[in-house]
């Protein structure tokens, strides 16, 4: 008697494919943890030139963030809410720098605010403000990178948004910003949590734009990634011992937001 | 400044295909309904009473209060109207408690956190949904978010009630308690209120007058007695359709005043909202013969050739608006005036518990 059921078992060839796509993320890992001096990283983890290039890549990815937030949660407003002429060009340019190579962000950011820049040498003879090999260049060139997952996230959320609560809140008298406080931020939050995230992120492990623009000095504008470039060149020991730190950092990220905010994206 | 009428000229252009140009006025305690089919420019007509999209032309005035002339360029906005808006799918915050979403008006308003909590909590009394403070509008069923969506709109004291739709979004038993339920809430409101709906049976239930929407404009208004009675256009005729009868249930029989009505249904007793459809009704020169029937005799008030049929409205003891085709009115020789047997199967008779 055969038995009338639906197989269970996955097709051989999906399942070998997955096993290498699988490989893919989980061979590396282990190559680190494979070469990770376990019983010198407490020296390694402490040492100024890791613990300098943590804490500005603590500063340089949470300010992105919160910088994000400030201009990128009113641009993706305007773009999911008020139409207006070029909208879709404005829209292309924000999600440029997801496409773009991190490298020639830098470049352009160099061409316009370094100090013979466009708008970087009027800036200079007004302020005698810097930006490149700065640390501020290290934030302006991880929020170049990194805002535009925000911006598309929120968007996206805001597109999503059946408008007509909105208008049910101004019908029971909350004017537009009663509406967006208790209304619209918290309806989209758990997205705008997502893109924040995500965001947080990429200006986390950012590299290629910062160290075009912001150069590559240790305790000014070495962040983590930097400082595992040039380990690698000289001290191998301290470059896995960064890149462990990171995979922690990340994961810690990925645990405290998992359930709650990822599954909106 | 409570009680006053809503006068309301609302013209607005979309296109060359869809415009709507609709005069509605309603006075203080009234139900107005506004009747009509989905596209007909209902949802358009709330939306300028409410204040989400201004009109092209005319005027709306509340209690004697402009609240929109482009002529005079005034326009009040949504959230300076006193309009109390009951949504279709109520639209409760999907983020707040039921509390929450009861003193948002309130709280908007800039009362206190405590007295528009505890003014939230009167209403829910009122209603009857005392207990469901911390609930989520999710975890509500469709009667109570019908209430709670009453509730947010009241709780405000607005000077005029707009219901978009409110019972649309339940299934069909459900629909019949809260109607009555409405019916009871509605009457406790002082001002005007304005009911949107595609249902004729809802219409003609809870509203005073009702004002037949097609197409953009008003195609007929009145009470209605009046758009059953002498529908004015194909669509009127087709709502007003069913004959819409009250009675008492009682072992099989329906009292519906002078005369007691056969129905199939032997179990339902107490009041019941009877529906004869026009075509169920049959015409006889003589008393007709046969089993499960409801007769009498009676004589033809009205003669209406809608195409093909004709509409009849027939006299006591049980008036009926009649649907036939042309050879039986010529048969019969239906006229005005005209004696004749009516014959209604039991089974032909649908039964609503009220």
């Amino acid at each position: 008697m055969t038995e009338r059921r639906v197989s269970r078992r996955p097709p051989v060839l999906v399942l070998l494919l997955g096993a290498v796509g699988l490989a893919l993320f989980v061979v590396p890992l282990a190559g680190l943890l494979w070469r990770t001096p376990w019983s010198d990283l407490p020296r390694l983890v402490t040492s100024s030139i890791v613990t300098d290039a943590l804490s500005l890549s603590l500063v340089a990815s949470v300010s992105a963030t919160v910088i994000s937030v400030f201009v990128g949660v009113p641009l993706a407003w305007l773009l999911a809410r008020v139409e207006f002429p070029g909208r879709r060009l404005v829209r292309g340019l924000v999600l440029l720098p997801l496409v773009l190579p991190p490298v020639v962000g830098g470049a352009a950011l160099l061409f316009a605010l370094g100090r013979r820049g466009m708008v970087g040498e009027p800036l200079y003879e007004l302020t005698g403000l810097v930006l490149p090999f700065s640390t501020w260049g290290v934030v302006l060139a991880t929020t170049f990178v990194s805002m535009p997952f925000l911006v598309v996230t929120v968007e996206g959320a805001l597109r999503n948004l059946d408008e007509r609560y909105e208008s049910a809140a101004a019908s029971l008298g909350a004017g537009r910003w009663t509406v967006m406080r208790r209304v619209t931020l918290p309806m989209i939050g758990p997205s705008v949590m997502a893109g924040l995230a995500l965001s947080w992120a990429r200006a986390f492990g950012e590299f290629g734009a910062t160290i075009t623009f912001a150069g590559n000095l240790p305790g000014r504008t070495q962040t983590l990634p930097l400082a595992v470039f040039v380990a690698l060149e000289s001290d191998r020991d301290v470059a896995v011992a960064i890149s462990l730190l990171m995979v922690l950092v990340s994961l810690a990220v990925l645990i405290a937001l998992r359930e709650r905010w990822w599954k909106v994206l | 400044m409570t009680g006053g009428p809503l006068r309301a000229r609302v013209v607005i252009n979309r296109s060359n295909e869809f415009s709507v140009d609709v005069d509605i006025s309603i006075e203080p305690g009234m139900v107005a309904a506004l009747l009509g089919p989905n596209g007909a420019g209902k949802s358009t007509t709330v939306s300028a009473i409410a204040g989400l999209l201004p009109v092209d032309e005319g005027r709306i005035q509340l209690g004697g209060e402009t609240l929109d002339d482009p002529n005079a360029e005034i326009f009040v906005p949504p959230e300076r109207r006193r309009i109390g808006v009951v949504f279709q799918d109520y639209l409760l915050f999907p983020h707040l408690s039921v509390l929450e979403n009861i003193a948002f008006g309130l709280r908007s308003g800039g009362t206190g956190r405590g007295q528009a909590a505890e003014s939230a909590r009167e209403w829910m009394t009122r209603l009857g949904i005392d207990g469901l403070e911390r609930r989520m509008p999710g975890e509500l069923s469709g009667g109570q978010a019908q209430r709670v969506a009453l509730a947010r709109a009241l709780v405000v004291e607005p000077d005029l009630l707009l219901l978009d739709e409110p019972l649309s979004a339940l299934d069909v038993t459900t629909r019949v308690e809260l109607r009555r339920v409405l019916a009871e809430h509605l009457g406790d409101f002082a001002g005007p209120k304005l009911l949107i709906t595609h249902d004729p049976t809802e219409a003609f239930l809870l509203a005073d007058m009702v004002y037949v929407i097609e197409s953009g404009v008003i195609s007929q208004s009145g009470t209605a007695d009046e758009i059953r009675l002498r529908p004015k256009t194909k669509y009127a005729a087709d709502l007003a359709g069913s004959n819409l009868i009250s009675g008492l249930a009682e072992d099989g029989h329906v009292d519906v005043g002078k005369f007691s009505l056969s129905i199939a249904d032997h179990e339902v007793s107490g009041p019941v909202l009877l529906t004869i459809h026009p075509t169920a009704v049959s015409l006889h020169r003589t008393k007709p013969e046969g089993s499960q029937r409801n007769t009498w005799q009676t004589s033809v008030e009205v003669v209406e050739r809608l195409g093909e049929r004709v509409r009849l409205r027939t006299g006591g003891p049980v008036p009926l608006t009649v649907e036939v085709t042309r050879e039986a009115t010529d048969a019969l020789s239906l006229r005005p005036g005209v004696e004749t047997w009516v014959a209604v199967k039991a089974t032909e008779i649908g039964v609503e518990e009220e």
